[in-house]
């Protein structure tokens, strides 16, 4: 089934911008997918639904997530992280965007990772915000060995709960991916962490051309 | 739109990509050089799901040692996807909470749900046959008992109450007069930080004490034969990817190792009416019921399964993931077949609307196709609520169009472009009857007179205690008698979501007895077990409550487990 998208014009010359949501409740949605149109570099965002039906943690219906998550594994299940990035990489291809960029947060920006990476000859650009390292190192191969790499960016905001940049750098520069990393700091970026991160992908953006 | 290439279905394509082993078309691995002396344990397990990891659990428990096969590339099997639920008749959270669930009672309830035309109250053996009315003795008297000696052994507590959204304790699926406990059964996996783990903890906590034991579940070996000595099971060979080997046995092996839910041979075979597929993990492929009938099982009803509902575009027999209809979203909503009519209850549980697809009419099954109908103001009250798409989203499962006759030739238009190649394998193409847009106005006109006094006369919806817990919390908007139902407005965009008829998986196959051994011609096939979805179900073709698929699977599993490894015992080698 294909997934589910909004498609929203966002009115800037930028890119068109895929947005790759968060874990959780329907509203996840709309959170990453407005700090992006905040940018004020973005022309379009497509903005997919992942379709596993119920949270990362259980059974609750109202749940929407990537892939699912299953003690073991670096706690989770890879192969239902690659059904979601062949699910993207078709939205991709149907959609034939133009040099799209790729943004993905949480599980989603793991996805973001996977599908961008396999995509590279399409895809400018990917930021992968606030994924857990471990689940990085559990995409399939095929997108980690990929021989055409976009750019990278790979951001932290929440060190707290516990991706950090270092774990992330780690889990890619194995496979000769080099990624700039983006560590928010409320001192240096300012208290909004969305205000800060979409200052932080507009100029990524920009600096990114085109896409 | 760019033309997009011919493509594999996704599930393939995902299993291709992440490289696993026992995929459809994959070759069988050569068999390993001869010389080395065979692997040797005392219990073999083939799975590892609920069932299998109990038996494991068991034969653990018993000091056997243990080797534990699963054949897809993560642990978990089914219940790796599930809420982890156990359905366990006078557990110790009814004990707590006060709820008595007396055994003529909950006998008779099951035997009610499992063999609707078998059962009579007033017969011996309420009407059953002998064997399968011991089994569902042996479950009522064992359950809690093997709950209890799981946490004994520190292998898992299941001692958490199924809760649903109201905080109340989730009900069974029915309430016939017989059954006294409607709250209580559904139990889970105590989880470290507090409260109710779900199937993915389950696993976890059973694998877990596997492993303390020193054994580890080994990924991607798929037990493909038996080896058997003068009538008795005595190993099997197993294929992990590279090679096939031979793992001897001393007490037995015991399979908890799925149904046939994604085996479109197998459907076909033993299942009737039509059946698009199955939810569970694409490994359930029905291997028992090949390499049973080479040992010569003696196989129950092949007819069974745990039904549900998927949206026609998500069926997909190798999709890795549990995309059913887990509960039907919204109150301005009914479900219809091709003749534009209901055809049950639209809150009623998944096992319910499952069944519905069988019903056979006239000349054909009438509700092979069924379409879910909701109006816009349902789409923004409960999209996200899968399978109704989040608000503004353009989604490529709902066809949508303006009032009635819209929706009908909107609806009629996609469905023409289903031909029988691009629909799922045993349902085929499906078309409107030309009276459809005026029948499914009258049914629609009929059920908003009905939302408005809020009685379904024709269905009963809302009369039932598990229809709310599936429900979830009323609409803010609706202030009607019955918050499970409201007016669908006929004036602007209505909705229609295609749902086809599928299985958790399947619950059938070789017949067992209370110890978990699976049944030949004239008795016990020594040393050879199952438990779960591979065999014939114990509770018939019924769905008490949420936790009948796992409950009978970790009783029975455990079971079997502790009896394989006392007959490794007896056989003096036990470790």
């Amino acid at each position: 089934m294909r997934l589910a998208y909004r498609d929203i014009a966002a009115g800037s010359p930028g890119p068109t911008v895929v947005v790759l949501h968060r874990e959780g409740t329907a509203s996840s949605i709309d959170g990453l997918a407005e700090v992006v149109r905040a940018s004020g570099a973005v022309g379009r965002v497509v903005a997919p639904v992942g379709d596993y039906a119920y949270t990362a943690s259980g059974m609750e219906v109202a749940g929407v997530c990537w892939y699912r998550i299953l003690p073991g594994f670096a706690g989770t299940d890879p192969i239902s992280l690659a059904k979601a990035v062949v699910q993207v990489c078709d939205l991709l291809d149907d959609l034939a965007l133009e040099q799209p960029a790729i943004i993905g947060c949480g599980q989603g920006g793991v996805v973001a990772l996977g599908a961008g990476l396999l995509r590279a000859g399409t895809v400018g650009s990917i930021a992968c915000v606030d994924a857990i390292p471990e689940h990085v190192g559990l995409l399939p191969a095929a997108a980690l060995a990929a021989a055409t790499r976009p750019r990278v960016l790979l951001g932290v905001t929440d060190p707290g709960a516990g991706p950090t940049l270092d774990g992330l750098e780690a889990q890619l520069r194995p496979h000769g991916i080099d990624a700039v990393g983006w560590l928010w700091s409320e001192e240096e970026d300012g208290k909004d962490r969305d205000d800060a991160l979409a200052r932080r992908i507009g100029s990524w953006l920009d600096e990114g051309g085109s896409g | 739109m760019a033309e997009i290439a011919h493509r594999l279905p996704l599930g393939e394509r995902v299993a291709g990509l992440a490289g696993v082993a026992h995929r459809p078309g994959a070759p069988p691995s050569p068999v390993a050089s001869p010389g080395s002396p065979p692997e040797e344990c005392d219990v073999v397990i083939v799975g590892s799901g609920a069932a299998a990891l109990s038996a494991a659990a068991g034969a653990l428990s018993r000091g056997a040692a243990v080797v534990i096969c699963e054949k897809g590339p993560v642990p978990g099997g089914t219940t790796g996807c599930s809420g982890g639920v156990a359905h366990i008749y006078g557990n110790s959270v009814m004990r707590a909470a006060g709820i008595d669930d007396p055994r003529d009672h909950a006998l008779a309830y099951m035997a009610r749900v499992g063999y609707p035309a078998a059962y009579d109250p007033d017969a011996p053996c309420l009407g059953l046959q002998p064997a399968d009315h011991a089994l569902l003795e042996a479950y009522y008297d064992r359950g809690a008992e093997v709950m209890a000696r799981l946490a004994q052994a520190g292998a898992v507590r299941m001692e958490a109450p199924w809760m649903a959204w109201d905080g109340q304790m989730f009900p069974d699926y029915f309430e016939f007069p017989e059954n006294r406990a409607v709250r209580g059964r559904g139990i889970q996996a105590m989880a470290p930080g507090g409260g109710a783990g779900n199937g993915g903890e389950l696993v976890r906590q059973l694998a877990a004490f596997a492993s303390r034991q020193g054994t580890e579940v080994r990924l991607e070996h798929r037990v493909v034969d038996l080896v058997s000595e003068r009538g008795a099971v005595t190993g099997v060979v197993v294929d992990d990817g590279r090679a096939r080997r031979t793992i001897r046995c001393r007490g037995g092996v015991v399979f908890g190792s799925g149904g046939f839910a994604h085996s479109p041979e197998l459907r076909e075979r033993f299942l009737r009416g039509p059946i698009a597929g199955g939810s569970g993990v694409p490994s359930n492929t029905g291997d028992l019921v090949e390499i049973g009938t080479r040992v010569g099982a003696q196989f129950g009803g092949m007819h069974n399964g745990w039904w549900n509902q998927q949206v026609l575009e998500a069926v997909d027999d190798y999709a890795h993931s549990v995309l059913d209809v887990w509960a039907i979203p919204g109150d301005g909503m009914v479900l219809v077949n091709r003749f534009g009519l209901r055809a049950i209850d639209e809150k009623r549980e998944y096992e319910s609307r499952g069944r519905v697809h069988h019903a056979f009419s006239g000349d054909e099954y009438v509700n092979r196709v069924m379409f879910m109908v909701y109006d816009q103001r349902t789409a923004d009250r409960f999209g996200g609520r899968y399978p109704i798409p989040p608000p503004e989203t353009i989604a490529d499962h709902v066809t949508t169009g303006t009032g009635v006759t819209g929706l009908t030739e909107a609806l009629g238009n996609r469905l023409r472009t289903r031909t029988r190649a691009a629909m799922p394998p045993g349902i085929g193409p499906v078309s409107l009857v030309p009276g459809f847009a005026d029948a499914l106005a009258s049914t629609i006109a009929r059920f908003n007179a009905m939302a408005e006094v809020g009685r379904d006369d024709e269905f009963g919806r809302g009369t039932k205690a598990v229809e709310f817990a599936f429900h979830g919390p009323a609409a803010s908007d609706n202030r009607l008698p019955n918050p499970l139902m409201y007016p669908i407005d006929t004036e602007g965009p209505l909705h229609a979501i295609s749902l086809v008829g599928t299985t958790f998986d399947t619950n059938s196959g070789p017949r067992i007895d209370s110890h978990g051994q699976i049944l030949g011609a004239s008795g016990p096939i020594t040393g050879l077990y199952g438990a779960g979805n591979c065999v014939d179900g114990v509770f018939g073709e019924g769905y008490p409550g949420g936790g009948s698929t796992i409950g009978p699977g970790m009783v029975f599993g455990y079971l079997a487990g502790v009896h394989a490894a006392a007959a490794s015992s007896l056989s003096g080698s036990g470790r």
